[in-house]
């Protein structure tokens, strides 16, 4: 996907869990646990996958994503997943 | 038929679109803004926008469509508030109705709960002539259930073609939100140290989604069918999960008054700190006034359920397993 940066998809993944944490961006780290840090549990977890792998239009593996613990790993996979 | 499930991102919903995509059928699902699609999405129906709370978004969804399987309809979240959970789930359920009735719609079919039906009490199997009641006790589920019915039944007494599912405890793929199957995940991952007996009657998933779609494709409907299969007890659900994964069974077994009194203090003390609780009250109302029924009406009239309980558990194990829902 063209036009895509790193830092705009960062950027979309900080805004989507800060809304669903109802907290800011700026208050969430990248080494942030979805689970044990920002109190996230199973279904959240799965309503911020569903939302920005949705934002990217991104068809993704269930069983990878399902694996992504820290926002740095959600944002990994998406980068790799967009930007090849 | 061009069906619209509503509800297509919860359990029964997800099941009854996947089962119509591998019939062949073109699908339409309603999802909302908030809705976890990420199962939805991989067996590509047409999502469309649409809300219980908003009449011209559903009857938007419903253009173009002849059948509509209400698989939603109002879930709460806490046991707390029953007058206001009942006003909400009644507003929400005719918004639906009257779409259906304005967009004429040739055959809703509502998936409704065995909880709906008549306490019966004793031992005998409940059928379809006990009809539904007045709910015991101050279960908000379950009145939220009956009121929801209540509303459909006026409107297939007042001329709409319809069916009313009351489906039993269901099991196998496609429980994103982990419901019934709580037991099998609990279980396996060695969680669940207590549990409360009671009867309970079990159906795989994906028998409740044909049962739906021949509901839909019959020419002359019954008004209700129960949705179910093996009647048994909780206990003897969890020896069957702790013998075929070899896992231990829980610790402890509660009595029925202390654990109902025990998950009610727990529900009031989610509902203040907004976090849904690991045994939610519905779950011991259901085994409070559990009851076994009579299926021969579904296997007869629709569609045969039939599937084992072991091979259902191990459906929902491996599904489960997948997602990493087990460890």
């Amino acid at each position: 996907m063209s036009g895509i940066t790193r830092e705009k998809i960062q950027a979309d993944v900080l805004k989507i869990i800060a809304l669903l944490g109802e907290t800011k961006p700026e208050q969430l780290k990248l080494e942030d646990r979805l689970r044990e840090d920002l109190g996230f549990d199973s279904l959240k977890s799965m309503e911020a996958l569903s939302r920005i792998t949705e934002l990217y239009d991104v068809d993704p593996e269930l069983d990878e994503v399902m694996e992504l613990k820290t926002l740095k790993e959600i944002v990994d996979y998406m980068v790799k997943t967009l930007i090849k | 038929m061009n069906p619209l499930v509503i509800g297509g991102t919860g359990f029964i919903g997800y099941n009854i679109v996947k089962a119509l995509i591998d019939k062949g059928f073109p699908v339409r699902s309603t999802r909302r803004e908030s809705s976890n699609t990420l199962f939805l999405r991989k067996i590509k129906p047409q999502l469309v926008a649409a809300d219980i709370e908003d009449r011209a978004s559903l009857k938007l969804a419903m253009k173009g469509c002849d059948v509509v399987f209400m698989a939603a309809g109002h879930y709460p979240r806490y046991s707390v508030g029953l007058k206001t959970q009942v006003a909400y789930a009644v507003r929400t359920i005719r918004n639906v109705l009257e779409a259906a009735r304005e967009s004429g719609i040739g055959r809703f079919i509502f998936t409704s709960s065995v909880t709906t039906l008549r306490y019966a009490g004793g031992n005998r199997l409940v059928s379809e002539q006990d009809g539904i009641a007045e709910p015991p006790g101050r279960s908000v589920y379950f009145a939220v259930k009956y009121a929801m019915e209540r509303e459909v039944i006026r409107e297939l007494e007042d001329g709409m073609s319809g069916t009313i599912l009351n489906v039993a405890g269901c099991l196998g793929p496609g429980d994103i939100k982990m419901g019934t199957g709580f037991f099998v995940v609990e279980m396996a991952n060695r969680t669940l140290s207590r549990y409360i007996d009671g009867r309970i009657n079990f159906v795989d998933s994906e028998d409740v989604a044909e049962a739906h779609i021949a509901a839909a494709l019959h020419p002359n409907p019954a008004r209700r069918y129960i949705v179910g299969n093996h009647n048994t007890t909780v206990s003897g659900l969890l020896a069957m999960i702790s013998e075929r994964y070899d896992v231990p069974m829980p610790r402890k077994k509660l009595p029925l008054g202390a654990g109902y009194r025990a998950s009610l203090l727990k529900e009031y003390a989610g509902y203040i700190r907004k976090q849904r609780v690991s045994i939610p009250l519905e779950f011991v109302d259901m085994l409070r006034f559990g009851q076994h029924y009579d299926c021969s009406k579904v296997r007869s009239g629709l569609y045969n359920i039939s599937t084992p309980l072991e091979i259902t558990l191990d459906k929902s194990y491996n599904w489960f397993k997948k997602f990493k829902y087990i460890k």
